[in-house]
């Protein structure tokens, strides 16, 4: 066993919730640097301050907590959330890979900074602060599990405003032997010496630490910005944002020192004809001294963004608007790579206009058109290069209503070339035409038609090499009937609906492939309800048909039917039970000409049988606590046809029961704690665990 | 009304005349001169990972496309591949990774490698999240013989998240992670992402 990995610590038990939120602080800011331990003290002392000077007016604020909901109908929004909070814990990994994208931007940070200063504007003078928010979850998922933390607060006085957050995760996976922490810290202190002047301070930290492969990513950058405002009249407004600072990182590849500088200006002009021109203009410019550790290679990284947007925009008439705009950035960004310098160079081009007219009544005609041309080239890497040159239009015709029928109708096209650095040079083509027709028959039934149409071509100009040119033609129409309104005791939809999907690969090497695939499907869904208690029910039947061009022993036909009811009856005020059924049966089989028939014959040879049923009920404590308790029955069979008998697939069967458990506490109207604890026992495979909880909490 | 009933009438004709004047005619394929990649249709989820294989090592990146959802697939990478690749290339490659990059990326992986070869092998129980839906556990090793640079085995864990739309199967999630065994060892997503 691999020493180096270790287990996440468990969420400790402490007893009293205000001293487990203070260990998770501490534990939190203490996992950044040395440097930052006094800040990290220092906020947990004030946290502890806080906490036990507003422990009265909680109390009081909880038990004032009104709540229009009747206890039934919160259990019962409770159930619906639980069954749906399902494939929610899959998501985990997501949080720990997303973690270091949290940090907010510089812009971001400056608009926080003046809000709380404007708030304190509001308080004449008076200091101003913000509440603390801290927040914490757990998360396992089979063999994931994944700790998150965050705490950060606001506070200004005398013009000066300053914001600070810290977040910490720890991500673990006993089956990958994963064990990973992040750690961020950021503040920003913001002085508006004048109503037109601010100037401020940024820090930012960033470490993170992979323990299985012992490698660091550590990221420190310390910035200082001035941003003007004018506004002259109402003809004009501008705003020039001025930012220097430098960056310091450590990875384990290289490590780099720099500086970064940047240049915004955002600026509008009101004409006195009914014409608006926005300018916005930014440049940026980094410099970086980079040592790569492996091969002691030193270089000077540039880092260059230069982007300017204009936009003009002209109303000659109410009900008729015209746009022209014109966009242009340059990036350049140099790094080392693998014992050598890459210089990544993309320029991009964009100009579009639009108009748009609304006729009469909601009747509106729009149409855009856009040319753009992208390019980029890398130094080293040359096979990455590419360059793609578009040009689209669009046309949306709305609001079209005749004797009681709306209709829509929407038209695109693109023509597109692109060349890239391993020579797959070629032209894409697309075109897209949809259309839509409702009508309401009754007050109760509405009826609607949706058809859509599409081609998309791919060409490339060396054809000989390159085998992969093909057409995907698309049509579809659907049908389809609606019952009741919304909030209506019942309601009910009915929808007929073809798909065809032609890919046609023009090659001889590929053209084997082409075929045509022909989807018919019917569903029917109903919703009914009768006092408190809640009946549904869907079914859906689909044909889908694989018909090859060249070669018909590869054509298939395959059915599936599915039919799902769910009912859910109150017991009493507090208590929901909620029943739900679902039942998919599957079958396919070859959709080939017999040997002296004339037509194509369906074969069934295969398929499979899923069913499940979940039974989940639900409690109401008061107007604060609910839990449930659900338990689940899964199983999936394979079938084959032997002879014309119909044979069980050995190990081809699926049998889960699951069983689950959940909490939701509202300690007061900021602060509420959530749990979910889940066990899958598998007849066939490994049984685990699932568990969520959450914690949030406002101070102040 | 006399303008509503003009233009339902000229957008019945715009879209008579469109549909009827070979706007929306695909081309007529050549007759073959190969055996063809296989596809067949994905009824059963495990399909899927057939279709996958057959295209990647047929190198038709429209099979490819068919195996997953049209709209909402997302791929996440193992988070060393993630943190690696964000100090290496100093862009957050993965970010907003839908189907349309990773089409792109296959497309270039296809273009550069003279031959691949994908093998799966199950890993662990299928889990049932839904009638409609589950999470699959497959143990991957992708062999990548490139026009220029050598060959290399890619190795790696991947937790496919499938769903039924419509009596077929999708991929709407792909979870990329190293294998414990091969530490060292770059993983599929760490390809994808360098080719991005």
């Amino acid at each position: 066993m691999d020493t180096r990995f270790r287990r996440p610590p468990l969420m400790p038990c402490l007893p009293r919730p205000r001293h487990r939120i203070m260990f998770h602080a501490l534990t939190t800011l203490a996992a950044l640097r040395k440097a930052t331990l006094p800040r990290a003290l220092a906020c947990a002392l004030a946290l502890f301050c806080v906490s036990a000077w507003t422990a009265e007016s909680r109390a009081v604020s909880s038990g004032a907590g009104s709540d229009t909901l009747s206890a039934a109908e919160r259990a019962l929004a409770f159930t619906a959330a639980a069954v749906s909070d399902t494939t929610a814990l899959a998501d985990s990994l997501k949080a720990a890979q997303d973690t270091l994208k949290t940090a907010k931007s510089p812009a971001q940070r400056m608009v926080d900074s003046l809000k709380a200063l404007a708030r304190a504007e509001d308080e004449a003078g008076k200091v101003w602060m913000g509440p603390v928010r801290y927040s914490t979850n757990y998360t396992l998922n089979r063999t994931t599990s994944t700790w998150n933390q965050s705490l950060g607060f606001e506070f200004s006085a005398r013009g000066v405003s300053v914001s600070t957050s810290t977040s910490g995760n720890i991500y673990a996976d006993t089956e990958t032997k994963s064990d990973r922490r992040n750690a961020t810290a950021q503040m920003a202190i913001d002085f508006a010496p004048t109503e037109r002047l601010s100037v401020g301070l940024d820090i930012n930290t960033t470490r993170h630490t992979d323990k299985f492969l012992g490698k660091r990513y550590d990221t420190d950058d310390v910035g200082a910005r001035a941003s003007y405002a004018w506004e002259q009249s109402k003809i004009f407004t501008a705003r020039i944002t001025a930012t220097a600072g430098s960056v310091d990182e450590t990875k384990p590849t290289y490590t780099a020192k720099g500086t970064t500088s940047a240049l915004t200006l955002d600026s509008k002009y009101v004409f006195p004809i009914p014409c608006t021109l926005r300018v916005n203009a930014s440049g940026q410019l980094g410099s970086k001294r980079s040592n790569d550790l492996a091969t002691a290679l030193r270089t000077n990284d540039q880092d260059v963004n230069e982007s300017v947007r204009a936009d003009l925009g002209f109303n000659p008439h109410k009900s008729t608007s015209v746009r022209l705009g014109f966009s242009r950035n340059n990036r350049q960004l140099q790094y080392p790579l693998f014992g050598s310098q890459e210089t990544w160079d993309s320029k991009g081009t964009l100009v579009d206009a639009s108009f748009g007219v609304n006729i009469k009544d909601g009747l509106s005609l729009s149409t855009d058109a856009r040319y753009s041309d992208n390019k980029v080239d890398y130094a080293a890497e040359k096979t990455k290069s590419s360059s793609y040159l578009s040009k689209s239009a669009t046309t949306q015709l709305s609001g079209l209503t005749l004797m009681g029928t709306s209709i829509t109708s929407r038209f695109d096209m693109e023509n597109a070339t692109n060349v890239t650095g391993a020579g797959r040079n070629g032209d894409v083509n697309t075109r897209t035409l949809s259309g839509k027709v409702e009508r309401r028959l009754t007050p109760l039934i509405s009826a609607d038609a949706i058809g859509n149409i599409s081609l998309a071509q791919y060409f490339f100009y060396d054809a000989t090499s390159i085998p992969d040119e093909r057409d995907v033609y698309k049509d579809g129409i659907s049908l389809g009937l609606k019952l009741g309104r919304t909030g209506s005791r019942y309601s009910g939809s009915a929808t007929v609906k073809r798909d065809i999907q032609k890919m046609i690969y023009v090659r001889p090497k590929n053209s084997g492939n082409s075929r045509t695939n022909e989807l018919y499907s019917a569903s029917a869904s109903f919703f009914y309800k009768v006092k408190s208690v809640t009946f549904s029910q869907m079914a859906a039947t689909t044909t889908d048909y694989t018909l090859f061009l060249f070669t018909e022993s590869q054509n298939i036909l395959s059915r599936t039917t599915s039919i799902s009811s769910t009912i859910q009856v109150p017991w009493g005020k507090s208590s929901t039970f909620r029943l739900a059924h679902a039942y998919r049966v599957q079958d396919n089989g070859p959709y080939t000409t017999p040997a002296g028939g004339d037509s194509k014959v369906y074969q069934r040879s295969g398929g499979s049988v899923t069913e499940e049923l979940y039974l989940t009920a639900a409690y109401q404590f008061g107007s604060d606590t609910n839990f449930s308790f659900g338990q689940r029955f899964q199983q999936s069979r394979t079938f084959r046809f032997l002879g014309g008998r119909k044979k069980w697939n050995v190990g081809g069967k699926v049998l889960e029961f699951l069983s689950d458990f959940r909490l939701k506490y509202a300690l007061d109207a900021r602060s509420t704690a959530n749990f979910t604890l889940s066990r899958t026992n598998s007849a066939f495979g490994r049984s685990y665990w699932n568990a969520a909880a959450s914690v949030s909490r406002e101070f102040f | 009304m006399a303008i509503r009933l003009f233009l339902l009438l000229a957008l019945t004709a715009a879209l008579f005349s469109c549909c009827g004047c070979g706007l929306f005619d695909p081309r007529n394929p050549e007759l073959p001169g190969g055996g063809g990649v296989p596809w067949i249709p994905p009824t059963e989820p495990e399909t899927l990972f057939v279709n996958i294989k057959n295209a990647m090592e047929g190198k038709i990146v429209a099979n490819y496309e068919r195996c997953f959802v049209d709209t909402g697939f997302v791929f996440h990478p193992d988070p060393a591949d993630s943190v690696d690749l964000l100090s290496q290339l100093q862009q957050d490659v993965y970010a907003g990774w839908n189907l349309d990059a990773e089409l792109f990326v296959a497309q270039r992986i296809f273009d550069e490698a003279s031959s691949l070869r994908l093998t799966f092998t199950k890993r662990d129980t299928t889990v049932l999240v839904s009638a409609e839906e589950r999470i699959y556990y497959y143990k991957y090793e992708l062999q990548v013989l490139f026009k220029v640079g050598g060959a290399e085995i890619f190795r790696g864990l991947v937790d496919y998240h499938v769903r039924s739309v419509g009596g077929l199967w999708y991929i709407y999630m792909w979870l990329d992670k190293r294998d414990p065994d091969y530490s060292l060892t770059r993983t599929w997503g760490n390809l994808k992402g360098t080719k991005r």
